[in-house]
């Protein structure tokens, strides 16, 4: 098989990787020390454009870019043909590349009033105009090229994972299109109301189905055990298509907007429990009997992860998005500490997960450290829930100190400093593992022992030596 | 001729949600329908 576009997409994937976590945590730095941080604003680079390189980065850069590597992987795989086009798919991972240094150097260079170089003003979209349309022009070449696969497949029957890999491609164009480039021509609501849209399906519609059509390929078979369920994978599919796209507008609840829209906004993410319900059953329930698995197979270990994260994410999520919670956690870092739930701890993991399959299979190098595979596992397992909480109390201080005592923005930052100090310890300790997993995976590609299908991803657990055996 | 690749095939079961699911859906339908659209503490006092 030809595995040039999937190498490039994922390789780049973990060159962004690197970058995008690291700004994070100056970001964080900037508000323990900002005064000692002015450095970066020396260098052009201000905390309003730290935050954008960092959300680009991380979302654009490591997981749209991964998400793409697993869908050039998967579908052909699953629908027992070759990728076609796969020169188009190779050719869009460098256009796609070409857009990301653009962004970074354009938001780095902060050039004002220009119609195509210029940031713009939303959220998650500022990327230039001239970076939208490279990364429009990517995500169709790549459409094309998984669309013809999935026409010429030999195997008549879709497997799920199929549905929400190409699902997601048009989805990521569709909500592509609306929050880069419809937004800009209407003004006043109708520009917030797009804009939100587009906001909250960035996350429910360009990443959640390609991070869930891969939890879907790699659960089963690396706990080796069938789909828990056919009916529930196909109803996860269509609740989430009817009801995430309404969900966006939680975010503006506080904010002047038409009741009926706020009130449709809410009982759309109420609805999302439908969707989250039928794939995390799904998840949890296929390795069952087998789960032995999840010792030998980081895949496993970090989809399964993956999972329970996501169930959580998507239990706080419209808990917090009904009017009863809303108020008190809007304004705060509550809905940043949500979002990481979301794409630091699920999709990342999903991310991590194929990232662990799809290396010896592509590379026929098996990852050369059990022990690094281990550290970025308990490091994502253990420390990465620790810097969540850590966000989440920060939060919750604010919303304390702001909502219920009515203190002053300077007795509020007072009093979240030492939240904020144990959030960047641990978000520190996160930073680590994402370097760790791209370390491994680099190395691996000349220190890694030659992989056969069968094989484990990583090397063996040594077995321990009986006494018995010694002697004899 | 060229051989068609050969890839792990994924079967699929007939599962369906286990008990517990239904409760909790009961208990977020009270909740989000019943509870959560007042203000147990009205904003800013």
């Amino acid at each position: 098989m030809d595995n040039r576009a999937i190498k490039l997409w994922f390789f780049s994937s973990l060159c962004w990787l690197a970058l995008g976590p690291l700004i994070g945590l100056v970001q964080s730095f900037q508000f323990l020390w900002p005064q000692a941080m002015d450095v970066f604003s020396d260098w052009m680079l201000p905390y309003s454009k730290l935050r954008i390189l960092h959300t680009n980065t991380v979302i654009l850069g490591w997981l749209v870019m991964m998400f793409i590597s697993a869908t050039l992987y998967i579908v052909p795989r699953l629908c027992k043909v070759e990728l076609k086009n796969a020169s188009l798919a190779y050719a869009a991972g460098w256009v796609w590349n070409l857009a990301m240094a653009l962004d970074v150097i354009l938001i780095w260079a902060g050039i004002p009033g220009h119609p195509l170089l210029s940031i713009q003003p939303y959220e998650y979209a500022e990327a230039p105009l001239y970076c939208d349309l490279l990364i429009v022009l990517s995500v169709v070449m790549v459409i094309f090229s998984v669309h013809h696969t999935v026409l010429k497949r030999t195997q008549p029957k879709l497997y799920v994972s199929v549905w929400y890999l190409l699902g997601g491609l048009y989805t990521t164009a569709i909500t592509y299109l609306v929050g880069n480039f419809l937004v800009l021509g209407f003004s006043g609501l109708g520009n917030q109301v797009l804009e939100s849209w587009w906001l909250h399906n960035a996350v429910g519609l360009i990443i959640t189905p390609p991070g869930l059509g891969i939890a879907y390929y790699v659960i089963p078979l690396a706990a080796q055990r069938p789909l828990y369920s056919h009916s529930l994978s196909i109803l996860g599919f269509w609740a989430l298509m009817a009801f995430y796209p309404g969900t966006g507008l939680h975010h503006f609840l506080q904010m002047p907007m038409p009741t009926w829209i706020n009130e449709f906004a809410v009982i759309s993410s109420v609805l999302l429990a439908i969707p989250v319900l039928a794939v995390t059953v799904n998840f949890l329930a296929t390795p069952r009997g087998n789960w032995k698995r999840a010792v030998e197979s980081f895949p496993l270990r970090f989809a399964v992860l993956g999972a329970v994260y996501y169930l959580l994410t998507c239990i706080q999520g419209p808990f917090q998005a009904t009017s009863a919670v809303n108020w008190f956690i809007h304004f705060t870092e509550w809905v940043q500490a949500h979002a990481h739930l979301a794409l630091t701890g699920a999709f990342s993991c999903f991310g991590m997960a194929i990232a662990f399959f799809m290396f010896p299979r592509v590379t026929g190098r098996q990852l050369y450290s059990r022990a690094l595979a281990s550290w970025t596992f308990w490091l994502m397992a253990v420390i990465f829930p620790l810097f969540y909480l850590g966000f989440t109390h920060s939060g919750l201080v604010t919303a304390i100190s702001v909502n219920v005592l009515s203190n002053t923005i300077y007795e509020t930052l007072s009093a979240v400093w030492l939240a904020r100090f144990f959030r960047t310890l641990m978000g520190a300790g996160v930073v680590l593992g994402f370097l760790l997993f791209a370390w491994l995976i680099a190395r691996s590609l000349r220190a890694g022992k030659p992989f056969e299908e069968g094989m484990n991803e990583t090397p063996e657990t040594p077995q321990p030596v009986k006494l018995g055996e010694v002697a004899a | 001729m060229k051989q068609a690749p050969q890839f792990k095939e994924i079967h699929e079961g007939n599962g369906t949600f286990p008990w517990w699911v239904w409760i909790a859906v009961w208990i977020w339908i009270v909740y989000a329908f019943f509870l959560g659209p007042f203000h147990w503490f009205p904003p800013q006092g």
